[in-house]
């Protein structure tokens, strides 16, 4: 065991010599890992992960002091679970501050792989980097970035060509972004985005980008210890009651399995419906903490006539304003947001009672869908919900329980047992009412929305031998009320297994396996009463990731898939290889990749990460039979000026005809430029 | 039987052919990778000799000596299907280029192709390679003749001093004939792991997967007598090949023999011949 640590030792000063200046491998690993599993549980490939991994990329440059940090800081960078957070700070009240990162070792839930993963996102230093700075110094010394990003598809869609019934504006995908930032202090942003096909300064868009974001972030200043103005999120509890924005799933192990709501944070992302707009405070008195929340957003959605009333309709909508019919959607409905949000923390418990409202001008419409007949949003809206947290030793018991006044009750209630540094376990229950209606909710569960859902989530994760480690996830659920295209309850079962070697930072490996047993119609060839049948699909992926040196690193991945319902069976393979080098001598660096992929069918399609200019994400699911490949540059032109290149293209065996309407390419290939400049100052 | 059949006329000989999928790429593979490779079942990413110049331009950088190499392939014993290639080898430095030409078919049905290599050592357990091919496909009339320019891109890195990992990738960008709209070289990755647990022991596996065919996994033994003779047996269970063979070195010449064996088809061999200029004696 001494001889263990002392390996492990050596090997965490070795790697505390090498200072971070930019993103390197590990980070992008960690960061593909992550959005992996978000994009393959329920969020599609456009989604916007930019306010999830900038506070990660943060770390990265600027590693959080574990000796001057607290939970929720902690909580915010995702990579500990509670039970580590509380051991950790527990260590420190306990034993004053940490001489060295090695003495993590000594923290019975401290493993070895979990030293390695927090590693390069946080450091040990006896004094406090950033003490409380004036307002003046936050402003002073403060540091501004500028993105400037520019994307277009080469080959032209039918939407471009036509003049009547066309897109209103270029295949152009403009993106720029300001922020300027002290640490995690303040940070200022600005954010303006114009998707394909949207005008941009034209008589139908005299105003320029489609969309505009801005937002002032301030913490512990003038007693606030948050304050947020303009664009934010917030986040609270498990994230039943109250949750803006995207959260991890639970494949992502035990620190999934429990959420930990971290209030306030500002919204960098570009998605248009899903955050608040107005202003957000977060103050402690003593042991408690009080934030409150008020929010007015223009949203996109339709607005219909019935019976002499206005009824709203299809909204929040998908940010998209590339038509006329688009552009009538847009910004319809004024959605009104309050929350509160009470928290008392005393050393080893959490309690949180969260308040939550939400107000539309007009009722929406209602829907004449048996399997909608629950859970539809109402006019106004109120939530109530009470979160809980206890440590005991190695047992942490959680729980949210949220009500939806007049309506229905949603609840989950979880534990973790960390039985040593080798061993965790975790077990969550779930039972959220069919006619429960959430505001915005983000809680674990197996459903789109947390609605009519009940089930029982175990993960499992043990560390075996000479870097080997096995994770498990088996989450059984069923749905008491009908869903889309599944008109009967129905019942599912999902299972990962994952057995991954890690030998040593350089060389990682890992098999997974997924399978998700669901319920859904069966196709009928004639009229009648539709049955629900399995719906089966089969994920089997193996992947390498080898760090050659500092300049080379690799990147191997076999994944099939196999898809069933009823009659229908189909399969899909993937297999890509790619190579990263970074210039020892030039401020150079080129990613490349080239995959081949055989997924005839919209079912068999496999989704697989790949790497972007910064901050941005490409998550694109493969899908048909063909190749792709892309190239992505990054020259380091000066300390203050970043140019990102990245050219991918698609091409395939099985189609002569990309997309469909207005999106349709004439051809068997589609490629895309994309520029980024990032000047910082 | 099956090969009885195949014998009555070289019209349906040539119709077995293209059902079976002769592509430019498996021709290059089953004519050029030499004698050791075919013995692996072409489990030949991480093998290192005179062949490397077409099964893995990376794996050039391995080899320390000129050499001259010479192939003759009988596939499923029939005529029309034997395949001639030549490899040359010339490592200047940590640089190393390799010249290579095969050709295979018969007068109605003949593939030829021209491949310049070039392989640098990027750093003590990393090299990378490059092969430029020009193939040329004729066919009996009215079918004409095909050409392509192609890239293949070759990656090794040593992971330990049991442990070596290579990639091949196959023309990455799907390059097109100039005369043929629908037609182009096949696109393919390959990605092999060798495992040394002893100095005369090697085990190769591998996989491959070409863009319209099934991944293919490929199994290979090697085993050393001495330092002159080598004996080798491979697998590749998707399309039932088995394979086996040996090679023995004297002096400056090292004989290959080698067969794969298909269930339905056949015996395939190749006898390879290789001369080593400049070779130590001891």
């Amino acid at each position: 065991m001494t001889k263990r640590l002392l390996l492990i030792g050596s090997f965490l000063s070795a790697a505390t010599l090498c200072a971070q200046d930019e993103l390197d491998d590990s980070f992008w690993q960690l960061v593909e890992e992550r959005i992996e599993f978000l994009s393959e549980e329920q969020i599609g490939s456009n989604s916007d992960y930019t306010a999830q991994f900038e506070y990660l990329a943060q770390a990265f440059l600027s590693p959080i002091d574990l000796n001057h940090t607290d939970s929720r800081e902690l909580h915010q960078l995702a990579l500990l679970n509670q039970t580590q957070i509380i051991e950790l700070l527990a260590h420190r009240e306990k034993h004053g501050k940490l001489l060295t990162f090695e003495e993590l070792l000594s923290i019975r839930s401290f493993d070895r792989f979990t030293i390695l993963l927090i590693r390069p996102f946080c450091t040990v230093k006896s004094r406090q980097l950033y003490p409380d700075p004036s307002f003046r110094t936050l402003l002073t010394e403060g540091k501004s970035t500028l993105f400037l990003r520019h994307s277009r598809v080469i080959e032209l869609a039918e939407g471009f060509k036509k003049r009547e019934n066309g897109y209103l504006g270029g295949p152009d995908k403009l993106y720029s972004r300001y922020r300027f930032q002290y640490h995690r202090r303040l940070s200022i942003g600005f954010s303006a985005e114009k998707d394909p096909g949207e005008a941009f300064f034209s008589k139908e868009q005299k105003q320029g980008f489609d969309f505009y974001s801005g937002h002032l972030f301030i913490q512990e200043w003038q007693g606030f210890n948050k304050l947020a103005l303009g664009d934010f999120q917030a986040q609270f509890g498990q994230g039943l009651t109250y949750w803006s924005g995207v959260g991890f799933g639970a494949g992502l192990g035990v620190a999934g399995l429990k959420r930990v709501g971290i209030g306030l944070m500002p919204y960098t992302s570009i998605q248009e419906n899903s955050f608040l707009r107005g202003l957000g405070l977060e103050r402690s008195f003593g042991k408690f903490r009080l934030t409150a929340f008020v929010s007015s957003l223009m949203i996109g959605g339709r607005l219909i006539e019935e019976e002499g009333k206005t009824l709203m309709t299809g909204f929040p909508g998908n940010g998209l304003h590339r038509t006329a019919a688009e552009r009538e959607r847009k910004a319809r409905i004024q959605e009104q947001q309050a929350g509160l949000h009470l928290r008392y923390t005393k050393s080893k418990t959490e309690i949180g009672l969260t308040a939550a409202s939400r107000r539309y001008p007009y009722s929406p419409a209602r829907s004449t869908q048996v399997y909608q007949r629950f859970g539809r949003a109402e006019k106004v809206q109120t939530n109530l919900g009470v979160d809980y947290s206890k440590y005991l030793s190695n047992l942490l018991i959680f729980g949210e329980t949220a009500y939806s006044l007049g309506h229905g009750i949603a609840t989950l209630n979880g534990l973790l047992w960390m039985a040593d540094r080798d061993f965790r376990l975790g077990l969550l229950h779930r039972h959220y009412q069919k006619d429960f209606l959430p505001i915005q909710s983000n809680a674990l569960g197996s459903n789109s929305n947390n609605t009519n859902e009940r089930g029982l989530f175990l993960h499992l994760e043990t560390n075996l031998f000479r870097g080997l480690s096995f994770n498990l996830n088996y989450n059984l659920y069923r749905f008491p009320w009908l869903r889309f295209q599944v008109d009967a309850p129905s019942s599912g079962l999902e299972k990962l297994a994952e057995l991954r070697y890690s030998g040593s930072k350089q060389i990682e490996l890992y098999f997974r396996f997924r399978e998700r047993k669901r319920q859904k119609n069966a196709r009928l060839e004639k009229d009648g009463v539709e049955k629900i049948k399995e719906e089966i699909s089969q994920n089997y992926r193996l992947h390498l990731t080898y760090q050659i040196n500092e300049r080379f690193s690799w990147q191997s991945r076999i994944e099939w898939r196999r898809y069933s319902l009823q009659a229908l069976n189909s399969r899909g393979l993937i297999f890509f290889q790619d190579l990263n080098f970074k210039s020892k001598h030039a401020p150079l660096s080129f990613s490349i990749r080239l995959a081949l992929f055989d997924c005839p069918d919209f079912q068999s399609r496999i989704y697989a990460y790949e790497r972007d200019v910064l901050y941005a994400f490409s998550i694109p699911a493969y899908q048909g039979i063909g190749s792709r490949y892309y190239l992505l540059m990054r020259w380091k032109i000066s300390n203050a000026l970043d140019l990102w290149l990245r050219y991918d293209r698609t091409s395939y065996l099985d189609r002569e005809i990309l997309g469909s309407g207005r999106d349709e390419i004439l051809g068997n290939h589609k490629s895309q430029l994309k520029t980024q400049l990032r000047l910082r100052f | 039987m099956v090969r009885n059949a195949l014998l009555k006329t070289r019209g349906r000989l040539l119709l077995l052919y293209l059902i079976l999928g002769f592509t430019i790429s498996q021709a290059q593979e089953q004519s050029a990778s030499g004698a050791a490779s075919l013995s692996l079942a072409d489990a030949n990413l991480l093998l290192a000799d005179e062949w490397s110049v077409n099964n893995n331009p990376a794996m050039l950088t391995a080899l320390q000596e000129i050499s001259l190499a010479a192939a003759f392939r009988n596939q499923f014993l029939l005529p029309e299907f034997s395949s001639r290639s030549f490899a040359l080898n010339l490592p200047i430095k940590n640089q190393h280029i390799g010249l290579a030409a095969d050709q295979k078919g018969f007068s109605e049905f003949l593939g030829t192709r021209l491949g310049l290599s070039y392989a640098q050592s990027l750093s003590p357990s990393f090299s990378m390679g490059m092969q430029f091919n020009y193939q040329s496909l004729s066919l009996a009339d009215p079918y004409g003749q095909a050409y392509f320019l192609t890239v293949n891109l070759g990656f090794f890195t040593k992971i330990s001093d049991e442990l070596e990992l290579a990639t091949l990738v196959v023309n990455p960008n799907r390059s097109n004939t100039p005369n043929a709209d629908q037609a182009f070289a096949p696109q393919i990755i390959k990605t092999g792991l060798a495992y040394h647990p002893k100095e005369y022991l090697s085990i190769y596996l591998q996989a491959d997967k070409q863009l319209d065919r099934p991944l293919e996994s490929r199994l290979g033994i090697q085993y050393a007598f001495q330092k002159a003779v080598h004996c080798r047996l491979g697998i590749a269970p998707q399309t039932r090949k088995f394979a086996f063979g040996f090679d023995y070195l004297r002096n400056a010449i090292k004989l290959a023999v080698a067969s794969q064996f298909h269930l339905q088809l056949g015996f395939s061999p190749v006898i390879s011949i290789s001369y080593f200029p400049k070779h130590d004696h001891d």
